[in-house]
Parts: structure tokens; sequence; C-alpha cells
């Protein structure tokens, strides 16, 4: 699998991690640092719009719309050239990879979990990291080009 | 499993909304009922931000659809603006076929070759035309994924 961006967000929407592998010849244009946030803060938004537009038969009554969005926010975007998957961990932060059409859910799902688990032993684990703040860890960044290798 | 259908002109109105959730197709007591209410709108602005956002990140490319937990919305958006929408089940494949077939086999014969139909939809008019009404419903509740 080919693996083109990868955003982390806080629980915010704020952008904390942003990185794109192979630049030159991944198709993915080069934005500026500002529109890297403005793209992280539209997803994030669109993530909690499109929950409160489920259709009103797929839940019960009682359900609000607040609730868990893990289970009814935006998960995939599929466009022409690529694929997006948002994977929303229990705490808020919010883990989204751009990859190439053809990649099964299954495997991008495995990748964001993977990044997580990285993200947190080399910065959950880094006793001079601030939570929510932006990473800039070197070991974090070196697992994870290793990861978006491997997968 | 089809949800519902909506239409949007390039003027971002709703033009035709048609809801297949809670009553069968028979009755034609959901059409264009969701037209002005706030749905629609969060609909709009959801797919214009993700289709603005997918030709940002690449040049000339097009969403084609997204998908939650529990439902998936495919897209297809014309060259003359009009945006057209269904939602549907989230394990539901691809519905490109179908918007097409709606777009052009009926959409064209019925309302643009059609005289009585208005070139461009001013605030407030939807799509009243039975034989588009049937037609989209004939299309929609004929195709494998409507259950």
């Amino acid at each position: 699998m080919k693996v083109l961006s990868l955003y982390l967000l806080n629980k915010s929407g704020g952008l904390i991690y942003q990185r794109d592998f192979n630049p030159e010849s991944n198709g993915i244009n080069k934005l500026s640092s500002n529109d890297y946030l403005i793209t992280a803060g539209t997803l994030h938004s669109i993530h909690a719009i499109v929950a409160g537009l489920t259709p009103p038969v797929l839940y019960p009554i009682q359900e609000n719309q607040t609730g868990n969005q893990n289970q009814t926010g935006l998960f995939q975007v599929e466009t022409e050239k690529f694929n997006l998957f948002i994977y929303q961990t229990l705490t808020g932060l919010k883990i989204i990879s751009i990859v190439q059409k053809g990649v099964s859910q299954e495997t991008a799902t495995r990748f964001m979990a993977n990044v997580h688990s990285i993200y947190s032993d080399y910065v959950m684990k880094n006793p001079f990291y601030t939570l929510d703040m932006p990473i800039k860890c070197q070991l974090f960044s070196n697992k994870v080009l290793l990861l978006s290798e491997a997968s | 499993m089809i949800y519902s259908f909506w239409i949007f002109d390039r003027h971002c109105n709703c033009i035709y909304n048609r809801d297949f959730a809670q009553h069968k197709p028979a009755s034609k007591d959901t059409v264009n009922r969701n037209n002005d209410k706030d749905e629609a709108k969060l609909l709009f602005g959801a797919i214009f931000s993700m289709s603005r956002l997918s030709s940002k990140l690449s040049d000339g490319n097009v969403l084609q659809s997204f998908r939650t937990g529990k439902y998936k919305a495919h897209l297809k958006e014309t060259a003359t603006g009009l945006r057209f929408i269904l939602i549907s089940d989230s394990n539901v494949g691809d519905l490109s076929g179908l918007l097409n077939q709606l777009y052009s086999d009926l959409y064209l014969n019925t309302i643009v070759k059609n005289g009585l139909s208005p070139v461009d939809f001013k605030e407030g008019m939807v799509i009243k035309n039975m034989s588009f009404i049937n037609g989209a419903d004939e299309l929609i509740t004929q195709n494998g994924d409507f259950i």
C-alpha cells in the first residue's frame, strides 16, 4: 500500500503533525502551512457535521447525535485520485491518511492504528512534549517514515 | 438500501429531494419536503467543502463519495454545476452508474429538453415534473442496491 500523506489533529481540530511521503512523485500538491491548517480544521468540522446527517432511520431516538462520533463520524472520502481515511481515537486524536486508490479499508485502518501506537510510544511518553501542541519529535518522524515504507 | 436522493443547482439551492427511508416509493409525500431544511444546507456544505478540499490537494481531482460508520453519500457533479447526491447504506458499492443514468437519461430528457421547465432555477423553485419524479423513482427502486 502507498500512503501519500499523514495528518494528526488534536481533539480541538488543530493540526499537530503533517507529512507528505515522496512529495515529488505522489501527485499531492504542496500547500502553504496556512492551507494545511485550513484543511485540518475543515476535516475536523465536516467529521462532526456528517455525523448529524445520518438518516433518522439508522439511529434509535434516544441516541443523540452528539454521542460517540467514532461510529457516526466521517470515515472515508473517496475521490478520483486518492482515498482519504479518518481514524478517531478514544481520546479525540484524529489520524488522517491519504492513500492511493485501491488500498483496502482494513489496510488503511491498520496503518493508522499503528501510527496511533507509535504516537503513544514516542510522543505521549516524551517528557518534553506538551499535550495538543505540534509534534516535533525526531524519533516519531523516523518511525512513521519506516511504517509508511513497510506497509 | 438507498435512503434519499438530492439535486442541488449551481446556485446552491436544493431543487429536488426524495426520501425513501420511511415511506415506500408509492407515496409521493416525501418529494421535495426537505429542500429548505437545515439538513439540505449541511449536506450541501459538507459536499462543497470536501470537493474544494479534494481539488486543492490534487489538481483536477473530483470528489466521488464519502462514508461514515452509518451511511455513504455518492456524488456526481455535472459540468453545469449541478450536484446529484444519493445517500445509501455504508456498505453499498459504487453508484456512479445510477447517478449518470439519472442525469443523462432522465434529467436531460425531462428537464433540460422540456420547454416548460425553467433554464435556470430561481430561489425556492423545485422540480415538480411528474415524469421526472416517476422516472427517478423507477431508476432508483430498480437498482440492485435499493431494497
